[in-house]
């Protein structure tokens, strides 16, 4: 099963056979070299799937980074605009802050108190399979494709191989979400861990740690709850994997 | 400072101890990149109010979560992952979806006629999809993905891929539109055919 896979039908419809490309292997096929096999299981890929084509292109644009000329005096307004907010923040008595730290704190995200609401080891007992069995995608859930639509929850990481064990793993906050739960699985389902956090990342507990060993690739999802406990947004499941 | 990579000033603060705040090689790793952000932002939100705001979160997120980054790709496709992710979370909800992406799932769908053909959905999936790939050109597939499938806004689009025909990804949507209806057509035809034998 692809780790892309999600509820949204039309998503799905619109990516295509097997893996999509991680960021590392999108990276690969914009340079030169690289095993020449490898290359064309890529380029084959990409050749079907309208999501990893167009992730190229964005992708491409973003490290071009060139301007048109009408984009030009947008452009230097909206650098110098944060190049302003920083002197400010610089300038501020008592404040030992660079310009993007002192941003960090302006943030409507850091008003979400960094504390984990609550953390859970689990043993994968009975009543937590059902769970998620219930909820395994794959499973026509019209309710969940409507999440789907109303918010994007997206992961940052960890994704694909890592060379040290993840401290903590951390995602993309949602508007209106006042809690996430987090599941760590192994590749066949198996809930490894369930997790709490009010804040868009959690710290991963030392036993969950030590499960993390070479080669065993695992799997985590997060899903985001609003102040009165409905669901608002489910990522896509992500892989990881330590390398030795 | 200047000649070294993003990658080597990452390694360089982490292994300084200096406190984040002073520290010259963050300092000079995000001086370095706001101008890549900014574009970004500027061709997301399509006016520079909206754009400094995105950057300036998206920098903060950066700030936030740079340990997080285990040099697995290059610091700058990181950044573009950190970009992206942020700026869709912006997107509001779709108010409807499209009659033609409707029909389509409809059609890729195991319900009705379908379960009749012995077909398992992941097996009806994989025709749709194919079906879909056909009928459309390479730019009409990204077009489609991204507005229908990541609910990106038709002008950010336009922007962001650098289109330069006259209405840009709009164009691309409606002949996607009009050749996706044509080969729905066509394809629920087929069943009907199938069905009567
Ligand atoms: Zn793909």
């Amino acid at each position: 099963m692809s780790p892309q896979e999600n509820s949204d039908p039309v998503r799905d419809l619109l990516r295509g056979e097997g893996d999509c490309l991680a960021p590392e292997q999108l990276e690969l096929m914009l340079g030169e070299g690289g095993d020449a096999a490898v290359r064309q299981r890529f380029e084959d890929h990409i050749r079907g799937c309208a999501a990893c084509s167009a992730e190229l292109d964005l992708l491409r644009g973003f490290l071009a980074s060139k301007p048109e000329p009408e984009e030009e005096s947008d452009l230097a307004w909206v650098v110098n605009r944060l190049e302003e907010k920083g002197g400010a923040a610089e300038r501020a008595p008592k404040r030992n802050t660079s310009w993007w730290q002192a941003w960090g704190s302006f943030s409507p995200f850091s008003k979400v108190v960094v504390t984990l609401a609550s953390l859970l080891l689990v043993v994968a007992g009975a009543l937590e399979l059902r769970k998620l069995r219930v909820s395994s995608p794959g499973v026509a859930d019209t309710g969940a494709a409507a999440v789907m639509r109303s918010a994007q929850l997206t992961l940052i990481g960890p994704s694909g191989d890592v060379t040290a064990i993840p401290q903590k793993l951390a995602w993309n906050a949602v508007d209106t979400a006042v809690r996430y739960e987090v599941l760590v699985e192994e590749v066949d389902g198996a809930l490894i861990w369930k997790g709490e956090s009010a804040a868009a990342e959690i710290a991963l507990p030392g036993p969950v740690q030590s499960l993390i060993v070479p080669k065993k690739t695992l799997v985590w999802q997060v899903t985001a709850f609003d102040v009165r406990g409905e669901k608002v947004a489910e990522s896509q499941k992500q892989r990881f994997r330590l390398v030795p | 400072m200047q000649q070294l990579s993003d990658e080597e000033l990452i390694t360089q603060s982490r292994g300084s101890g200096i406190a984040a705040a002073s520290d010259p090689y963050l300092n000079e790793l995000f001086s370095r990149h706001q101008r890549r952000v900014s574009l970004w932002c500027l061709r997301y939100a399509g006016n520079r109010e909206d754009a400094a705001d995105l950057a300036q979160e998206i920098l903060a997120r950066v700030w936030r979560n740079l340990d997080s980054y285990q040099g697995n790709s290059k610091f700058t496709t990181w950044l573009y992952m950190v970009c992206r992710n942020h700026c869709l979370n912006h997107v509001k909800a779709k108010s409807h979806e499209p009659d033609v992406m409707k029909e389509i799932v409809d059609i890729a769908d195991t319900r009705g006629a379908n379960t009749e053909e012995g077909l398992a959905r992941e097996e009806h999936v994989r025709l749709a999809r194919r079906w879909i790939n056909d009928a459309l050109d390479e730019t009409e597939r990204k077009v489609v993905r991204l507005h229908f499938g990541d609910g990106m806004a038709v002008d950010a689009i336009t922007r962001l891929l650098g289109l330069k025909n006259p209405s840009g990804a709009k164009a691309h949507l409606v002949s996607a539109r009009r050749k996706l209806q044509e080969s729905a057509r066509r394809w629920k035809a087929r069943y009907e055919s199938a069905r009567k034998q």
